[in-house]
C-alpha cells in the first residue's frame, strides 16, 4: 500500500514538473502596444526641404537614395499606424540617378578619394557652365518625374531664398545661373513658371501632415566652396520666406513638425577639417592658410576649417616657386610658402558669416512654432546631430561622423546614408509620439544598407 | 518502465536552473526541494557545498549522492521604440552533481563535492533587434571541492574544502556596422581557478540546529581563449583581424550563508537560509585580444551584492517517502541602468517540490523541481554609453529547475 503511494506519489510530481516544463516553454507574454496615429491624422503626408529631404545622399539622388530618404522612412512608419497612409515620390528609375560619388581608395591622410558617377539624363539636355564659380561646371537636365508634384517636396540645393524665383524649374532657364533647379525642374511639367512656394501650396492643398526642414541648402554651397562661391544668405529674407512657407503648410490648421537646423561645425565637411582634428594628424607641424583678414598667409585657428578638398592635399610634398625666383619643395598646408588656399578652407570670418545666419533662422522657427502656430519644432541639433557628432550606439552598433565606417555620412561628408536617415527619421517619430500622443515604431537603422550606392 | 522513461529524459535533456545572478540553482534533487536552504540540513550530502561545517554533522554513513539538473529559462523582450517582439530560444541548461562523504574517525569526517553551480545559455534569435549586442552567450563551470570536517565535540563542527573551478564561455554577436548579415565576433575561452570554503555548524537543542558558511570568490583565468571576426570590412582588420588569441578573467562571486534547521515533531523539519552573494566583484568582463588594436574589449557589467531568503520543509510520509517543499526569494544582483540581453536577471520568487523515495534499503531516489518568476526589468538606454552598448526594452523571465538523483549510504 505504501509502495504504491509512494510511487504514485513519485508519479505525481514528475508529472507535475513536466507539466510546468510544457507550460514553461511558452515564454512570458508581453502587451505589444499597438500602433496608432493618436491626434494626428498622417493620411496624407507632404515633406517639405531640400537635400536632406529629398534623400540625396552619396553627392547625389538615386532610386536607392530617394528609397531611404527620411520623409519616406518616416511614411513607411506612419503606414504602422493602421491609417491608409499614401506618399509619393519623384523616384527615378536609372540606377545611377543623377550621377553620384563612388569610393576609390583612400590618400596617405586616409581621405576618402571619390570618383563621380555620371547621370543617367535620358537624353535631355545639359549646360555646360565654362565660367561657373570654382571652375567649369554642368547643369543637367535629368528625366522628369512620373508623379509630377510629388508629396515628398525635397529639391536638392534648393534655397529659401529661392522660394519665390520665378521659373526656377522651367527648362527655358536652364543656362540662367542661379535662378534654375534642375532638381524642381523634373517636378513641374514641362514649361511650368511655378514657383517653389506655389508648388508647396499646391501640394499641400489636400495635405494632412507635413514635415519643414529647410535652411541647410542656403548655406551649403557657401561652406562646399570655401565662402568663394555662393552668398551668405540675409537672414530677414530667410525668415520671411520661411514664414511664408509654414504660412501655406500650417493653414486650416494643418499639423505637422518644424525641424532646426544644425550647427555647421558640427558636420564632417567642417568637423573633420578643425584645426585640433587636422593637428592631430600633424602634431610636429602648423597649418598655414591664406585668409581673412587682408588675404594673407597666417595659421589657422580654432574657427577656421580645412575643407575635404584641402586635407586630401594636406602634407603633399610640392615644388614651390620663391618669392625672389628659383624654386623649392614646401609641403601643403604646413609650410608658410605653400599654404592652404581660400577654397580649401572656410576660415573663421566666412564661419561666423555663415552659421549665426541659421542659428537667427532657427531662433525665428521657434517663435513661430511656438508663438503662432503652436506646432512642435525638432530641435536637430540637439536630438541629432550633436549627439551622433559624438558617437552613438544603436543597439549595439557604434555611429560616427567618420566618413564611410562611420554609417552616417555618405561620401560626400555632410548628405546621410540611409541608416543615418533612419536615425533622423526615428527623431522625427519621438516627437510625434510625444506630442500627438502617437504610438509610432522607430525604423532599425541596423537593418538598412549603409550606403545608398548601388 | 514509464518513470524510468521519465527519469532518463529529465537526466540527460535536463532542464535549466538558476539563483540570483547566473547561479545555477541548488546543487541537488533533494535541496532543490527545499528551495534551497540548505546551510543547517545535514540530510544530503550536498551540505559539503553549502556547508563544509555540517559534514560533521552529518550520520556515521558513508553517503553517495549523484544526480542531474536542468536549467529552463525562458525570456522574452518587447522593444521600447521598435515594439518588436522577441523570445529566447529555449534552451534546456544542464548540469549535474555528485557528493561522497565518509567518515574516518569519530571527529573526522571527509568528503567530495563535484557540481555546477554557475552557468547560462543566453540564445537569442540570429535576427533580433539586440544582435549586435549580443546574439549567444554562455558560461559553463565544474566545480571541485575536496572537504574535511571536525567535529568539535557533540554539538558543534568545523569545516573547510579546497575549491578548484573549472569553465568556459562563448559570446557571439553580429557585426551589425556591415552589410553583410553574416559578419560577426565570437570570442570563446576556457580557464581555472582555485578557492575555499569554510563552514560551521552547531546544534542547539535536540530540535534546533544551525550553520553558517562562507565560500570564497574565486577568479577562472581563461589565457588560450579565441577571438574570431567574420565579414569584417578590410579597414576594419586592424580592429577585427580574422583570428586572435584572447585571455581573460571571468570573476564569479563568493557567498556568506546562515541557516537554521529546526524539527517540528517527529515528522517535519523546517529550514531557513539566509545568503549573501559578493556579485560586485563582478564589475566588467575583460577580454584581451593580442592581434587586435585596440587590444580589449571591455563589457561592463556593475553587479551589486545579492541577498537571498529561503524557506523549506520536509516532511516524512512514511519510511519510504519524504515529501518537501520550499519559497525563495532572490534578489537580482543587475542594476537597472546594465541589465542586458546577455543575461536579463531580476528579482525572482519562487516555489519547489520535490520527494525522496527509498527503493531499497540502502537507495533513495530523490526528485526536485523549482519554479521562479523574475521582475520585469525594464533596460533604459543613453545612446552615448558607448561602454555598455544595448537595447532598450522590457524583459521578462521565469526559471524552471528540475533535478533527479540517486542517494546511496552505507
Amino acid at each position: 500500500m505504501q509502495q504504491l503511494l509512494a510511487s504514485a506519489a513519485l508519479r505525481a510530481t514528475f508529472l507535475l514538473a513536466l507539466g510546468t516544463l510544457g507550460f514553461g516553454s511558452c515564454t512570458p507574454e508581453q502587451d505589444v502596444p499597438t500602433p496608432s496615429p493618436g491626434a494626428a491624422d498622417f493620411s496624407r503626408y507632404v515633406a517639405v526641404g531640400d537635400s536632406y529631404t529629398a534623400g540625396f545622399s552619396e553627392g547625389g539622388l538615386t532610386p536607392t537614395s530617394q528609397q531611404y530618404s527620411y520623409p519616406n522612412l518616416l511614411a513607411q512608419q506612419l503606414a504602422k499606424t493602421g491609417q491608409p497612409v499614401t506618399f509619393t515620390q519623384p523616384t527615378l528609375t536609372s540606377e545611377q540617378g543623377t550621377g553620384y560619388l563612388r569610393l576609390v581608395g583612400y590618400t596617405a591622410n586616409n581621405v576618402p578619394i571619390t570618383a563621380r558617377v555620371r547621370p543617367d539624363r535620358g537624353g535631355r539636355p545639359f549646360f555646360a557652365n565654362a565660367a561657373a564659380c570654382g571652375g567649369a561646371d554642368t547643369v543637367f537636365l535629368y528625366p522628369r518625374s512620373q508623379t509630377t508634384l510629388p508629396q515628398n517636396l525635397g529639391v536638392p540645393g534648393i534655397r529659401l531664398t529661392q522660394i519665390e524665383t520665378i521659373g526656377l524649374g522651367n527648362e527655358a532657364n536652364l543656362n540662367r545661373v542661379d535662378q534654375f533647379n534642375p532638381y524642381f525642374e523634373r517636378l513641374l511639367p514641362a514649361g511650368d513658371n511655378r514657383t517653389y512656394l506655389q508648388a508647396v501650396t499646391d501640394v499641400s492643398a489636400n495635405a494632412t501632415f507635413f514635415t519643414f526642414f529647410m535652411g541647410m541648402g542656403d548655406a551649403i554651397p557657401y561652406v562646399l566652396s570655401g565662402g568663394e562661391c555662393g552668398t551668405v544668405p540675409s537672414i530677414s529674407t530667410l525668415n520671411a520666406n520661411a514664414k511664408k512657407i509654414l504660412d501655406r503648410l500650417t493653414a486650416g490648421g494643418r499639423k505637422g513638425i518644424i525641424a532646426l537646423n544644425p550647427d555647421l561645425s558640427g558636420l564632417p565637411i567642417l568637423k573633420q577639417g578643425a584645426r585640433r582634428e587636422v593637428q592631430s594628424r600633424f602634431p610636429n607641424d602648423t597649418i598655414f592658410i591664406i585668409a581673412a583678414p587682408a588675404n594673407s598667409v597666417r595659421q589657422a585657428g580654432d574657427n577656421d576649417f580645412v575643407l575635404p578638398s584641402g586635407l586630401a592635399r594636406l602634407g603633399r610634398a610640392e615644388t614651390v616657386t620663391m618669392p625672389g625666383g628659383g624654386t623649392r619643395t614646401a609641403r601643403y598646408g604646413l609650410d608658410r610658402l605653400n599654404p592652404l588656399v581660400r577654397r580649401d578652407v572656410l576660415d573663421e570670418f566666412q564661419f561666423t558669416r555663415i552659421n549665426p545666419a541659421l542659428k537667427a533662422l532657427n531662433t525665428e522657427l521657434i517663435r513661430l512654432a511656438d508663438n503662432v502656430y503652436k506646432l512642435p519644432y525638432l530641435d536637430l541639433e540637439v536630438a541629432f546631430f550633436n549627439k551622433i557628432a559624438n558617437q552613438i550606439s544603436f543597439n549595439g552598433v557604434l555611429y560616427t561622423t567618420e566618413p564611410v565606417r562611420g554609417n552616417i555620412y555618405s561620401l560626400d561628408m555632410y548628405s546621410l546614408t540611409p541608416r543615418g536617415n533612419a536615425l533622423l527619421a526615428n527623431e522625427f517619430i519621438r516627437v510625434l509620439n510625444t506630442t500627438y500622443k502617437a504610438s509610432i515604431p522607430f525604423v532599425d537603422p541596423n537593418t538598412l544598407p549603409t550606403t545608398a550606392r548601388p | 518502465m514509464t518513470l524510468r522513461y521519465l527519469s532518463f529524459g529529465l537526466l540527460f535533456s535536463s532542464l535549466s536552473a538558476a539563483g540570483g545572478g547566473f547561479q545555477n540553482g541548488p546543487q541537488g534533487a533533494r535541496i532543490l526541494g527545499l528551495g534551497g536552504a540548505s546551510t543547517a540540513y545535514t540530510r544530503d550530502a550536498s551540505v559539503i557545498f553549502y556547508n563544509p561545517g555540517a559534514l560533521g554533522g552529518l550520520d556515521s554513513l558513508t553517503h553517495i549522492s549523484v544526480g542531474g539538473l536542468g536549467t529552463l529559462r525562458p525570456t522574452s523582450f518587447l522593444g521600447t521604440n521598435s515594439f518588436l517582439l522577441a523570445e529566447q530560444e529555449t534552451q534546456p541548461f544542464a548540469g549535474g552533481y555528485l557528493y561522497a562523504t565518509h567518515s574516518v574517525t569519530e571527529k573526522v569526517s571527509v568528503g567530495l563535492s563535484v557540481n555546477t553551480p554557475f552557468g547560462y545559455d543566453t540564445r537569442w534569435p540570429l535576427n533580433w533587434e539586440g544582435r549586435s549586442v549580443v546574439q549567444e552567450s554562455r558560461l559553463r563551470t565544474v566545480f571541485v571541492q575536496p572537504t574535511a570536517a571536525y567535529r568539535i565535540n557533540d554539538n558543534f563542527s568545523v569545516g573547510a574544502g579546497l575549491v578548484y573551478a573549472y569553465g568556459g564561455i562563448r559570446q557571439q554577436r553580429g557585426l551589425g556596422q556591415y552589410d553583410n548579415p553574416a559578419a560577426e565576433a565570437v570570442l570563446t575561452g576556457n580557464g581555472g581557478g582555485a578557492g575555499y570554503n569554510l563552514g560551521l555548524y552547531g546544534r542547539t537543542s535536540e530540535d534546533l540546529s544551525f550553520g553558517i558558511s562562507f565560500r570564497s570568490p574565486l577568479t577562472l583565468k581563461m589565457r588560450n581563449g579565441e577571438a574570431t571576426f567574420t565579414g569584417v570590412a578590410e579597414q576594419d582588420q586592424v580592429a577585427y583581424p580574422n583570428t586572435s588569441g584572447l585571455s581573460a578573467d571571468v570573476k564569479l562571486p563568493g557567498a556568506l550563508s546562515v541557516g537554521v534547521a529546526n524539527q517540528l515533531g517527529k515528522k517535519t523539519l523546517i529550514t531557513f537560509d539566509f545568503t549573501l552573494t559578493g556579485w560586485s566583484r563582478y564589475d566588467s568582463v575583460n577580454f584581451t585580444l593580442d592581434k587586435a588594436t585596440p587590444s580589449q574589449i571591455k563589457k561592463v557589467r556593475r553587479y551589486e551584492d545579492a541577498m537571498a531568503f529561503r524557506v523549506g520543509g520536509e516532511y516524512s510520509y512514511s519510511d519510504a517517502l519524504t515529501l518537501r517543499a520550499g519559497v525563495t526569494y532572490d534578489e537580482s544582483p543587475v542594476r537597472d541602468e546594465y541589465i542586458n540581453p546577455e543575461f536579463p536577471d531580476g528579482n525572482k520568487l519562487g516555489g519547489s517540490l520535490g520527494l525522496s523515495w527509498r527503493l531499497a534499503e540502502k537507495i533513495s531516489v530523490d526528485a526536485g523541481y523549482s519554479f521562479e518568476m523574475a521582475g520585469q526589468r525594464q533596460a533604459r538606454i543613453n545612446p552615448s554609453n558607448l561602454g555598455n552598448p544595448n537595447v532598450s526594452g522590457i524583459y521578462r523571465t521565469q526559471v524552471h529547475t528540475a533535478a533527479l538523483g540517486l542517494s546511496y549510504s552505507f
